[in-house]
């Protein structure tokens, strides 16, 4: 196993090069000059000490050697100041990331508790009324826009009903993490984060559920006697897994996308959101951390996908 | 002089703006007064909504709504705007007095003044944010104090003290002379030109004013993200980001502890979020746009006052633009102001929920006087002729050519994220091309548009407002001396009788309110002829709070919470 990881984390080093070279090109494209941006309200200072900020930053030199000197910043994790906050950047994404790191761990866990149980029932109950309704919702909640879904669920179960919060991540005046309190407030984002992932589990979950209802040892397990859940748990669900597990990274790369606008849309304080307000404040160190250490944990979410993958299937550890 | 701090002020321009009689009140709006019956009770928490976190808390470099929302609530001036007659009235000083000379303003302060954390108040302490003021690179407050003796040599290190100022009696006195008459000088000068006045003995330690070093300053330090004292009705506790600031209520308040135990700037993603939570109540009061404004007023738990804000959102032109050299044209300007129709903008983004107007000075300032100004309206005729006169030509694709033979394009800029500016460049992109002129929108964050828009030739148009105080003196905004780095004509305006009726307004010598008056008159009518802005409304500020919150009563001019310490909550 301890090779197996160290090889994913070897094929992992190309995808996270490609990422901060496309990271480093995007912002050196973008038409904002970040000396004028940091320099803004600054209203003394002259042309030579505006020459002198550009080339202190390395800005006067050719982009490759630039790239190279973000780099080596970046292998001492220094994403620089925040325009701003007047902050280390890396500080702000680090504050932020637990928050975010709620939401798509419960998200992922309400996408599992329900989604699974959806394709289960979708293939065993398979022309029934259960499968035709699990099939609507799969299709819904792929169509459905995650930030029109979020609006929605503000305005009218937040807003008209009032039976859950408008947003952020506690009332004004608790301050807890483990509670009832963070719970509650945690509920309306999970659930629109995690009806993607939900619409999406079932879909795959059905086929190959029908596909190992059909091999002979679930036929030698009946003929065993066994009682059907045992059947479902231990053999269909196990072997059934394995495509599952492979559609855990699309799921936890709309996790990761979605946060962008649902963290924004539920005033919830997360990476996505401090990122989004960075992007449109042209906040660049920001912008630039907060997608270097997103993808580096989506890069990461992918090597724990692979143990698992290779956990579920043991063939996989031979190749 | 007007409040630089909300100026740019982003979406919430109307948000720190106060003034003169209600305009209306909503249906179910209660009056603000207690009944004799009702006693008020202590406790509760205010939660206001803020679109933002705080850049900073330290009001010597603060430019944006924000960050004054968080450092009024701690750091007062020594006079403020009469909230309904914007008249100049004492605060933390006991009176005010300007010599029959106008060249010396002394200020007696209330006796007994502490700071939340035991230090005595004084005449150093408002010198100390003077001298900040002077030294600070980041600060855009200085045209305030430039008037003052020794000015310009503690500014540059000549001198490592301000001489026209000198602090008596104990601290007591502060007496502040003058190189020439400055007619706002009390209302201006009540916050040492930072707004707020700031603990000295707390800020001396992260920066010394007794220093001739031009290079140190108070820009950049811990304290200015963690107030260390309060003279305010609250005192600072926490900050976390992207959620919240927090206050407590300060005993050592001199107007009397407030009766509420916290007050909260809660930070929500934009407007339409803290509406939802006015709603909702978790957010105790603000203002709301006015999209919202049928929907919030049918709200049970709410209570409304709309007033008139003391500020106007416009176009500005560049005369100066190198890439559109006919903006330097009057006739080119007045074409513009035709060709839009700002009508058909206020009931798109104010529902009529506002003023238009047609000059500087907006309608609850007292020297607003509307009669015998141009009342532009759309007219795409008047527009195109306009533009041949000043020697344009219409070309075969529908789009003007300018005298030197290129196309009449160019950009308009504004904040993105402002709902209404938005809108304004979107009407402006279609009813310009109806005139023949081709215009490039451009979205950019608040900061991006300030600094390109400071004083150069590399921008044409662009979007934004001004909020203005109850003093008016429009020096710094149309003055032709105002065109330099981080200063305010940053249209290039050049009108030799503007920069002289200016000068009567500020510098008298009849500082009479019927001098100043006259004077404002003439850069009233002037600027409505030379169109360097399409002048378009003043809007009215929508004021709601919950039902159970007693109290409230703000107007036109000084701040929303300025009796914050007689709010209360009825159970």
């Amino acid at each position: 196993m301890g090779r197996f990881i160290a090889r994913r984390l070897v094929q992992a080093i190309p995808t996270l090069f490609g990422v901060l070279l496309l990271t480093f090109l995007l912002s050196r494209l973008s038409p904002s000059d970040p000396v004028q941006l940091m320099l803004a309200g600054q209203y003394d200072v002259t042309p030579e000490e505006r020459d002198s900020l550009r080339h202190s930053l390395g800005l006067d030199q050719p982009l490759p050697l630039q790239f190279l000197a973000w780099l080596w910043q970046l292998a001492h994790l220094n994403f620089g100041n925040s325009i701003y906050y007047h902050r280390p950047a890396l500080d702000l994404i680090l504050e932020r990331l637990p928050n975010s790191l709620q939401i798509s761990i419960a998200a992922l866990i309400v996408t599992v508790a329900i989604g699974i149980p959806f394709g289960v029932i979708a293939a065993m109950r398979r022309g029934h009324i259960e499968d035709h309704a699990i099939r609507i919702f799969s299709v819904a909640g792929h169509a459905i826009p995650q930030f029109w879904l979020g609006l929605i669920f503000v305005l009218t179960l937040a807003v008209q009903l009032r039976w859950f919060p408008i947003g952020s991540m506690n009332t004004v005046g608790v301050d807890c993490t483990f509670c009832w309190d963070r719970l509650w407030h945690l509920l309306g984002p999970v659930l629109v984060i995690s009806v993607a992932g939900i619409a999406n589990l079932p879909r795959i979950l059905r086929t190959e559920v029908l596909e190992v209802i059909a091999q002979d040892y679930v036929r030698t397990a009946r003929s065993k006697g066994l009682k059907e859940r045992m059947i479902v748990a231990r053999h269909i669900l196990r072997n059934a897994l394995i495509p599952v597990v492979t559609s855990f990274g699309t799921i936890l790369l709309v996790f990761f996308s979605g946060s962008l606008i649902i963290e924004r849309v539920f005033n919830w304080p997360g990476l996505g959101r401090l990122t989004f307000e960075a992007a449109v404040g042209k906040d660049f160190p920001v912008v630039q951390a907060g997608v270097v250490i997103s993808s580096v944990l989506l890069i990461l979410s992918y090597l724990v996908r692979d143990v698992a993958y290779a956990w579920v299937d043991p063939r996989i550890k031979v190749r | 002089m007007r409040r630089l701090s909300a100026v740019l002020g982003a979406a919430l321009l109307v948000a720190v703006s106060c003034g003169q009689a209600p305009a209306s009140t909503t249906s179910n709006s209660p009056s603000p007064a207690v009944s004799a019956s009702e006693q008020p009770q202590a406790g509760g928490r205010i939660v206001f909504g803020a679109t933002g976190d705080p850049k900073t808390m330290q009001p010597v470099i603060a430019t944006d709504t924000q960050s004054s929302e968080i450092w009024n609530k701690v750091y007062l001036s020594l006079t403020r705007a009469n909230t309904k007659t914007g008249e100049t009235e004492p605060n933390l000083a006991e009176k005010f007095e300007l010599s029959s000379d106008g060249l010396t303003l002394t200020y007696t302060l209330r006796d007994k003044l502490v700071w939340s954390d035991g230090t005595p108040f004084t005449g150093e302490d408002w010198k100390y944010t003077a001298e900040a003021v002077a030294r600070s690179v980041k600060t855009v407050r200085k045209s305030t104090l430039q008037d003052i003796v020794g000015w310009a040599d503690y500014r540059d290190g000549k001198t490592d003290s301000l001489a026209g100022v000198a602090v008596k009696d104990n601290g007591k006195t502060i007496e502040i002379k003058f190189a020439k008459v400055f007619c706002p000088a009390t209302a201006a000068l009540g916050g040492a030109g930072a707004g707020g006045i700031l603990p000295s003995a707390a800020f001396k330690k992260v920066w010394d004013n007794k220093t001739t070093d031009t290079k140190t300053n108070i820009d950049d330090n811990p304290l200015n993200m963690n107030p260390p004292a309060s003279m305010g009705p609250w005192i600072f506790k926490e900050f976390k980001p992207g959620v919240q600031v927090t206050f407590v209520k300060n005993d050592k308040y001199f107007r009397g502890a407030p009766y509420a135990d916290e007050f909260v700037v809660k930070t929500y993603a934009d407007a339409t979020a803290i509406k939802n939570a006015l709603v909702t109540g978790e957010v105790t009061y603000g203002t709301i746009e006015a999209k919202d404004y049928d929907e919030v007023s049918k709200v049970d738990a709410l209570k409304g006052v709309r007033y008139k804000s003391s500020g106007y959102t416009y176009i500005g032109w560049n005369a100066k633009a190198a890439k559109a050299p006919w903006l330097a044209n009057r006739d080119v300007r007045q074409a513009l102001w035709y060709g839009i129709n700002v009508n058909a903008i206020m009931q798109k983004i104010l529902f009529g929920l506002g003023t238009q107007v047609y000059a500087h000075n907006p309608p609850p300032s007292w020297a607003y006087d509307p009669t015998g100004l141009t009342q532009y309206s759309n007219d795409v005729a008047k527009a195109k002729s306009l533009l041949e006169k000043a020697g344009a030509k219409l070309g075969a694709d529908g789009v003007y050519r300018w005298t030197d033979g290129q196309p009449m394009k160019m950009r308009i800029e504004t904040n993105q994220g402002n709902n209404a500016r938005e809108t304004i460049l979107q009407f402006a992109q279609e009813q310009y091309k109806a005139i023949g002129i081709q215009i490039d929108p451009l979205l950019e964050s608040f900061n991006a548009l300030l600094d390109r828009t400071d004083p150069g030739t590399d921008y044409e148009g662009f979007i934004i407002g001004w909020s203005l105080g109850a003093d008016p003196d429009p020096y710094s905004i149309w003055h032709s001396s105002q065109q330099g780095k981080g200063q305010f004509n940053n249209v290039g305006y050049v009108n030799p009788n503007v920069d002289q009726a200016l000068l009567d307004n500020r510098n008298g010598p009849d500082c009479s309110q019927t001098a100043r008056k006259a004077a404002l008159k003439k850069v009233d009518q002037a600027l409505n002829q030379d169109a360097p802005y399409t002048f378009l409304y003043a809007a009215d500020v929508l004021f709601f709070a919950n039902k159970q919150l007693q109290g409230t009563d703000p107007n036109t001019y000084g701040l929303t919470q300025w009796n914050v310490e007689k709010w209360w909550f009825k159970k």
